[in-house]
């Protein structure tokens, strides 16, 4: 079914008006060849460019020999670029050889090979030989690689305001790591570099099934520190959270109660690798659904510890302020003030979102307010049940527990908040909406007393 | 460029919501009370900033005239409040994006005007950019919806599945159709 509905796709991008409509149409052509089980010929490649304009012909066939390159590879019979050079080089301007090849395409032949690290992976002195005199082309090669070359980096999965995270070939083990570095603007910034070191040594101590595994740590004079973690494929929470909210077109009530119990479960198992990592001293600061990774095991897996404290939960200094992410901020975190119930409120955030779809503090038009700070502070967070239609009691109470603007009012901590949410998914009492009932006589008989 | 669709909805939407933080956040600095006047204009500042930069990821030059006027509609929203304007630490010339040097000339060359009267120029600015975005296709639109994000073109090219140099010339394309510069 899915086939020629690639193939009607190829169609209609070689219909559709656009100066590179038939650039495009090629490429996806040579993709879906692919996918209905005809590799393609590397000599064939001519046939693919034919409707392209000659004026961009060249560039097409690069980009084809890239995604042929990609492809073939990746098939498990892939072929070095020379192959290339033999059948195509007339067609490319600028002819193809090793001494004019452009760099781009050397770097993708480097990727494609190391996309199954199970493979042949060619180390760099190999390119260096096979290229020799093309400093270009050993410079952007080398900036693919770490550890003198033991690590190439395939392509980066994520970025934050400090440190980016790429999916790495680990040469050696021949397997797919997961590698953290700082920015490389920020590079110079010896707060940012101690800031990344203190992470590094932070969740490496984390040993947790919650939490993904620090495997190396380097930080060489002259050259850009990184850290080895294990590699979590998934989705995110918050990927899931948001294709759980859209409108049920594909999926049966009991599809959608399936995947509703998945979400808890994930969202319990975080609670818990959050618990843990406070039980060691060290806090998350940014918790969100977009750092929890549901892997293919089913397990859910808690990233991004950058912000994290360690050594101590006592309240951070006043630049701490800028740190976290303000739709899903305590709101005593907006004064740099932190502690376990901050990581139980970002918890209490990540919930609001499982229930309604969005956080609790969501702006309007989905621009962020240049005095979000005010509104942090403030935290008024409507009640789940507002917000969602079929919203369970128990849990709107567990959420509204762990988003209490009074950090004295949440949970103790995640332990405690993971456990209620277990007893809901188990189907016994939520033991929350009496204490709230209880707490609340007790506060108005101590207003009555005074 | 030549193409049927008319509304490249990404690329729109990108620098509208660009600008809008901009504009909004001047739009405080100039009205905040006294007690909170210092830092809405460090939030002015930051997002003046972030805004510059972001220009520059998409790799087209800082606009000769946005600059300009952005420094001076800052400068008229501090002393508004009553900021001492030589206290207010210039949109610091070493932090920004500057291409060929323009734009600290330009600096040189606007002396403060009136808050609305920096603005004009901006708005006709924008003005010229909206309309070349709408001749924009969607895939381009698509491309540099992702550039201001701050993507790679390698990165670009993996998500939109095209190839690094039809994203480069996309890019190219968009160079060209954009009235970035205030003369051009």
């Amino acid at each position: 079914m899915i086939l020629p509905l690639i193939a009607r796709h190829a169609e209609h991008a070689e219909r559709e008006v656009g100066r590179y409509a038939a650039w495009e149409a090629a490429l996806l052509r040579v993709g879906s060849d692919w996918k209905c089980g005809k590799p393609v010929r590397v000599a064939e490649l001519l046939d693919y460019v034919e409707k392209v304009g000659l004026e961009q012909r060249s560039d097409a066939l690069q980009d084809l020999i890239s995604a042929h390159l990609r492809l073939s590879w990746q098939a498990g019979h892939g072929q070095e670029l020379e192959t290339y050079f033999t059948e195509l080089s007339g067609e490319v301007d600028g002819q193809l050889t090793p001494s004019t090849v452009p760099p781009e395409l050397v770097e993708d032949e480097l990727i494609a090979r190391h996309i199954l690290p199970h493979g042949d992976l060619p180390s760099l002195e190999a390119y260096s030989q096979r290229f020799a005199g093309r400093a270009d082309v050993m410079r952007l090669l080398e900036g693919r690689c770490l550890g003198g070359g033991r690590y190439v980096k395939l392509s980066r999965l994520g970025r934050g305001a400090m440190g980016e995270v790429w999916r790495t070939c680990d040469r050696r083990l021949r397997r797919l790591v997961a590698i953290k570095t700082p920015r490389a603007e920020l590079s110079a910034d010896p707060d940012v570099i101690r800031r990344f070191a203190d992470e590094a040594v932070a969740t490496a101590g984390l040993e947790h099934p919650g939490i993904a595994a620090v495997h190396e740590y380097s930080a060489e004079d002259g050259a850009l520190p990184y850290c080895v973690l294990k590699l979590v494929t998934g989705k995110t929470l918050g990927e899931r959270i948001r294709s759980f909210h859209q409108p049920p077109v594909l999926r049966t009530s009991s599809q959608q109660r399936n995947e509703w119990s998945h979400l808890l479960q994930a969202f319990a198992n975080a609670c818990e690798a959050v618990a843990f990592a406070h039980s060691r001293g060290v806090l998350h600061c940014d918790l969100k659904p977009a750092n929890i990774v549901l892997g293919e095991y089913g397990e859910a897996v808690v990233l991004d510890w950058g912000l994290g404290r360690r050594g101590g939960l006592e309240p951070t200094a006043p630049e701490a302020v800028v740190l976290g992410t303000p739709e899903y901020m305590a709101p005593e975190q907006a004064d740099g003030n932190l502690g376990p119930q901050s990581d139980v409120f970002g918890l209490g955030a990540i919930l609001h979102e499982m229930l309604t779809g969005r956080p609790p503090h969501a702006w309007p038009d989905g621009c962020r307010p240049a005095d979000w700070r005010a509104i942090v502070r403030q935290a008024r967070c409507l009640h789940p049940r507002l917000l969602g239609r079929g919203v369970s009691r128990a849990l709107a109470a567990v959420c509204r527990k762990a988003l209490a603007r009074d950090p004295a009012d949440r949970y103790e901590g995640a332990a405690q908040l993971a456990r209620d949410v277990r007893r809901h998914i188990s189907g016994e009492p939520v033991g929350q909406r009496g204490q709230v009932l209880l707490r609340n006589v007790r506060r108005w008989l101590r207003l009555l007393r005074s | 460029m030549v193409c049927d669709k008319t509304l490249s909805d990404p690329a729109e939407e990108a620098i509208r919501v660009l600008l809008e933080e901009v504009l909004g956040c001047l739009r405080i600095a100039g009205q905040a009370p006294l007690g909170s006047r210092l830092d809405s204009r460090g939030t002015a500042l930051s997002a003046i900033s972030r805004f510059r930069l972001r220009v520059d990821r998409v790799c087209l030059p800082a606009p000769d005239v946005l600059l300009p006027a952005l420094d001076a509609a800052v400068e008229e929203a501090l002393a508004d409040t009553g900021a001492k304007t030589d206290r207010a630490p210039p949109i610091l010339d070493s932090e920004l994006p500057r291409q060929n040097g323009r734009a600290q000339e330009s600096r040189l060359d606007h002396p403060a005007r009136s808050g609305e009267e920096a603005l004009l120029p901006l708005a006709a600015w924008l003005d010229r950019v909206y309309e070349a975005i709408q001749s924009i296709d969607a895939r381009a639109s698509e491309v540099v919806a992702l550039r201001v994000e701050g993507f790679t073109d390698r990165e670009i090219a993996e998500r939109l599945e095209l190839g690094l140099r039809l994203v480069k010339r996309i890019l190219c394309d968009l160079r060209a159709a954009v009235p970035w510069g205030a003369g051009r």
